[in-house]
């Protein structure tokens, strides 16, 4: 990353973030000590002040990381995708246990060549996504696999063949004429208060595969949940 | 003897937030704050001296003048401090920071968490790890 770029990002992280937290935490401690003196609009407006400042430091954090994929070096290394997908979802321990959810992982996924930190924060996102974008009655069912991309004039990036990464869940699905969109910067297609999130994620994905030299798409229908698929390079012989 | 961290942050706001969340997690110790570099290496100064040093630090890594990689730097080559544990607490997850903070013996690096529920029980993890569970070095050896 170039020094001017980490010096920004490094200003974000510390002095953006700093006054959001005095919001936060002040405002909770307001509540912890003086919730039986404050009227129940006062405790609402409290709630909110507490509620905004989170979420800006969500965005601020969503941002830094767009910054970062869309700017940053990433040199490439043979990235062994099962260790990539069993670290996130050991990191999704408490969540996977609160709602019952189920994450079928398809071993072995293979390897790419990419930028491995970049690979983490994609399919963090699109398993994310699927544990988050699920009907209130059901219990997320997430499944990973991947497969070799067949050549019929597309197998090859640069010379090296392709695989493909499927993260499938079965959640409330994505309506045909924003499956474009939603790749957008900011995109919601949902109310916060229905879905919360930045608008960013998918932005993410999108920016971080396209320059590690990949492709990322969906198949989805509303109600039936989506498949998200990532196209890197396979790791060759060379890079693994 | 009292359990003692201490506890080098310069933005006051983080001092108070830090005092909430020991308050609210129940931690037997008790917080000695400065609020930059040269007034922990001052601090530790003391306290070796004395024979009283901390049970950890929590160092901010942004501070004025002195940073707290430069403030970790100078403990690992003090003879008297160079076991104690150091735990970096900072706002930025900068790769570099991170590497650097290791590379200098810190012995844990933990990102300040945006809301006080999240500090509270971050402190109830640190607490009872270094000030319960871990087997502390033992001075003058």
């Amino acid at each position: 990353m170039n020094r001017e770029l980490e010096t920004f990002n490094y200003s974000i992280s510390h002095d953006l973030r700093a006054p959001l937290r005095s919001m936060s935490g002040f405002a909770q401690a307001l509540m912890d000590g003086q919730a039986s003196k404050l009227g129940p609009q006062e405790a609402d407006y409290v709630r909110r002040i507490a509620n905004s400042a989170r979420r800006m430091d969500t965005l601020l954090q969503d941002l830094l990381e767009y910054s970062r994929v869309a700017r940053a070096s990433m040199p490439p290394t043979s990235v062994n995708l099962d260790g990539v997908v069993t670290e996130i979802i050991t990191l999704r321990e408490r969540e996977i246990e609160q709602t019952k959810a189920q994450i079928e992982v398809k071993s072995p996924l293979g390897a790419v060549t990419a930028h491995m930190p970049t690979v983490q924060q994609i399919l963090a996102n699109l398993i994310d996504n699927g544990l988050k974008f699920t009907a209130k009655e059901k219990t997320p069912h997430i499944r990973v696999w991947s497969e070799p991309v067949a050549a019929e004039g597309q197998g090859t990036v640069n010379g090296n063949s392709i695989l493909r990464v499927w993260v499938e869940d079965n959640g409330i699905g994505i309506e045909k004429e924003f499956h474009e969109k939603i790749f957008g910067l900011f995109e919601r297609l949902h109310p916060s208060h229905a879905f919360p999130g930045t608008g960013l994620g998918l932005a993410i994905v999108r920016k971080g595969v396209e320059r590690m030299g990949g492709k990322v798409g969906l198949e989805s229908r509303p109600n039936q949940g989506s498949r998200f698929w990532v196209d890197l390079p396979a790791a060759t012989e060379q890079t693994k | 003897m009292e359990n003692k961290i201490l506890h080098v942050e310069d933005n006051p706001d983080d001092v108070m937030l830090m005092n909430l969340a020991f308050n609210r997690a129940g931690v037997a110790a008790r917080l000695h704050v400065v609020n930059d570099g040269d007034a922990a290496i001052a601090a530790l100064e003391q306290s070796a001296l004395k024979g009283g040093s901390p049970v950890c630090v929590l160092l901010d890594v942004k501070l004025p003048r002195v940073s707290g990689l430069e403030v970790l730097a100078w403990i690992r080559e003090q003879p008297r401090l160079r076991r104690l544990p150091v735990i970096l607490l900072t706002s930025s997850s900068q790769t570099a920071d991170i590497n650097r903070a290791y590379d200098l013996g810190a012995n844990s690096f933990l990102v300040k968490p945006p809301d006080l529920d999240s500090l509270t029980q971050l402190v109830k993890t640190v607490a009872h790890y270094w000030v319960q569970t871990n087997v502390r070095p033992v001075a003058n050896t």
